[in-house]
């Protein structure tokens, strides 16, 4: 764990290159040129409404995903200065839950229902680390406690089905952390947990991160807690990034035409009330995506330029857009 | 999250009425399930109190008592050479439950392992190990222990043996299909992401999740088991004489059947409750362990 607490900020701990995934069977791709960096103690949030890839893409890049079922077809993972999709599977698999951690959208059910809580994450540790159960388990205590459940020793022996969703997912928190991963792949953590708990989650997640340094990617459709959490943003749509940047550039100047829509649809709890925006349409699947840009079914400025696929340009500094119309203001007024 | 820490900070009395076993309250008041239990169980305290029980030697004859009715001295009557039925029903009762229970011990112990190899690692493991158990299955279950158990010769052990085998493919699928469900449950995928090697997630995120409809099909299989078992015995490829079983007593009893028909009844009726006790309680332990009627 020395390694990732003093490292360079600037070198990114992971860094994903170009990763395109297809499922057997399909003619098109799932999730396509993939590219983005994590850095140390910063939280890139990948967002994009349902359907558009963001949890293969976790599985993918936990490298879960079975190979007869989903085939890697080109790209690069590099995590630690290391290849990691390439690794050898024991290899990946020691990375796994230690310096690589994930959490999932599910608490319910994401917790084996026949032992204890408190084993299941002493065992996180004891298949990692050589030392005794002892030493786990007073790891594990710390811990739960570090999580913010109230009384660890009682709630150590406690079975998952003895818990509510929010301790549940603090569980997972504790289990997927105890071992100081250098990075933490969250998969929509606060989905399936009330508003409430929901605010308490992230606050944890952001605590715990500024303590540990640790890079995070937080997968996510809720642009609260982009908001509140992001450093680095990536909008997916539809297997792709079409967008990206640092969270005020996103936030303050969208570029690509999807992510203002996705910004517009947000409720505002104050002004005037007005019917709220959507974006025509839904995701289509991969079967049907549209040639050339994949959003040009459904966006307003589609035009037949956007029969082709739109290259990547960098609009400003480290945000970048995948639209031919981009920069979106400059180049509409060119036009009208 | 510090209003979260308030909220539970002393053991909660609802939590703590909780943690009363659900399976064995709903078990307990399982009336249906309690009667077999209770067959089940006399059943089994008879067989394993048989050497120590006030009853006649199950092997002595006796040329004055032949073929006699129920009486005092012999409550259940007296067989073809004059030996006591209750104590031949009692030390057969000991070849019935063991045959049941070591057999089913043998089909799980070998089918869950297969099942959850073939469920987890799908492709060819699955391929080889269901065209195996389709091929088993093919023949009758009572045909197939019949063949093994002459191939192996006739010994109590052997039919046991030859039973335990034909009941493997039963549990076998049962588990496979259980670990093709219990495999895409997000616990195993997220025990996948902490990292645990795959021997360890068979182990303890697989196997007790898979366990509960074994322990059912396991409590209705030996049942089935004790059934075969005396099939077996009445064939004679079972327990050998002079050793007695019920299978091999009805054997001789249908030869009496006018004569002495108590040689028959009793033997039949054990076999009739102690199946019926079985088949109870695994159902009532069915009801106890569906989490859909919790």
């Amino acid at each position: 764990m020395s390694a990732a607490t003093h490292c360079n900020k600037d070198i990114p701990i992971f860094s994903v290159s170009d990763l395109t995934m297809r499922i057997a069977g399909d003619a098109s791709d799932i999730v396509e040129r993939l590219s983005f960096d994590v850095f140390p103690g910063k939280t890139l949030c990948i967002v994009g409404e349902s359907g558009c890839g963001k949890s293969i893409t976790a599985l993918g890049l936990m490298g879960l995903l079975p190979p007869q079922e989903v085939a890697v077809r080109s790209g690069t993972i590099r995590f630690e200065g290391k290849e990691y999709l390439a690794a050898e599977a024991h290899q990946a698999r020691h990375l796994r839950g230690d310096r690589l951690a994930m959490i999932f959208q599910e608490p319910m059910t994401s917790l084996n229902p026949s032992y204890k809580i408190g084993v299941q994450i002493a065992e996180a540790v004891t298949c990692h680390h050589s030392g005794s159960y002892v030493d786990a388990k007073k790891q594990a205590l710390a811990m739960l406690a570090k999580v913010g459940i109230p009384g660890p020793e009682l709630r150590y022996d406690e079975y998952p089905h003895q818990l509510s969703g929010g301790m549940r997912q603090r569980v997972m928190i504790a289990m997927a952390l105890i071992n100081n991963p250098a990075v933490l792949i969250a998969d929509e953590p606060t989905t399936a947990l009330d508003v409430t708990i929901q605010a308490q989650i992230i606050e944890l997640i952001c605590e715990l991160q500024k303590n540990t340094q640790m890079g995070t990617i937080m997968i996510t459709h809720d642009l609260g807690v982009v908001a509140k959490l992001a450093t680095d943003v990536a909008v997916m749509y539809g297997g792709q990034i079409v967008e990206s940047g640092p969270v005020a550039s996103i936030f303050n100047a969208p570029q690509h035409p999807y992510t203002i829509g996705l910004l517009s649809s947000m409720p505002n709890l104050s002004g005037y009330k007005e019917r709220l925006f959507t974006i025509p349409g839904t995701v289509p699947n991969v079967q049907s995506m549209p040639k050339g840009c994949r959003f040009s079914s459904r966006c307003p400025f589609c035009s037949s330029v956007c029969k082709t696929q739109p290259e990547v340009r960098v609009v400003d500094d480290a945000h970048s857009v995948a639209c031919h119309f981009a920069p979106l203001d400059q180049t509409l007024e060119l036009s009208a | 999250m510090t209003h979260a820490s308030e909220n539970v900070s002393v053991p909660d009395p609802i939590l703590v009425a909780k943690r009363e076993n659900r399976v064995w309250k709903k078990f307990r008041t399982h009336r249906s399930a309690m009667v077999g239990g209770g067959l089940a169980l006399f059943f089994v305290v008879v067989a394993l109190f048989a050497p120590i029980l006030p009853i006649d030697d199950p092997a002595a004859t006796d040329w004055m008592a032949v073929r006699k009715a129920p009486s005092l001295a012999h409550p259940f009557g007296t067989d073809e050479i004059g030996r006591d039925v209750l104590s031949r029903m009692i030390w057969g009762a000991q070849a019935s439950l063991l045959a049941g229970v070591v057999s089913v011990a043998i089909a799980i112990g070998l089918g869950v392992p297969l099942g959850i190899l073939a469920g987890y690692f799908s492709g060819w493991v699955d391929a080889v190990i269901s065209r195996c158990t389709e091929a088993l299955l093919a023949a009758p279950f009572l045909v197939l222990a019949i063949a093994l158990a002459a191939f192996l010769g006739p010994s109590l052990t052997n039919a046991m043996i030859a039973i335990g085998i034909s009941t493997t493919p039963i549990f076998i699928r049962l588990t496979r299909g259980q670990v093709l469900s219990v495999k895409a449950e997000d616990y195993v995928e997220s025990a996948r992401a902490v990292g645990l090697p795959t021997f360890k997630i068979l182990r303890r995120y697989i196997f007790p999740n898979v366990l509960p409809p074994v322990l059912v099909q396991g409590t209705l299989s030996v049942a089935t088991a004790i059934i075969a078992e005396a099939s077996l015995s009445f064939l004679g490829l079972g327990q050998q004489a002079p050793d007695p079983s019920w299978g091999q007593m009805l054997n001789i009893a249908k030869n009496y059947l006018h004569q002495a028909p108590w040689m028959a009844m009793w033997p039949g009726i054990a076999i009739f409750l102690v199946v019926l006790g079985f088949n109870l309680l695994g159902d009532g332990l069915r009801d106890a362990l569906d989490p859909r009627e919790k």
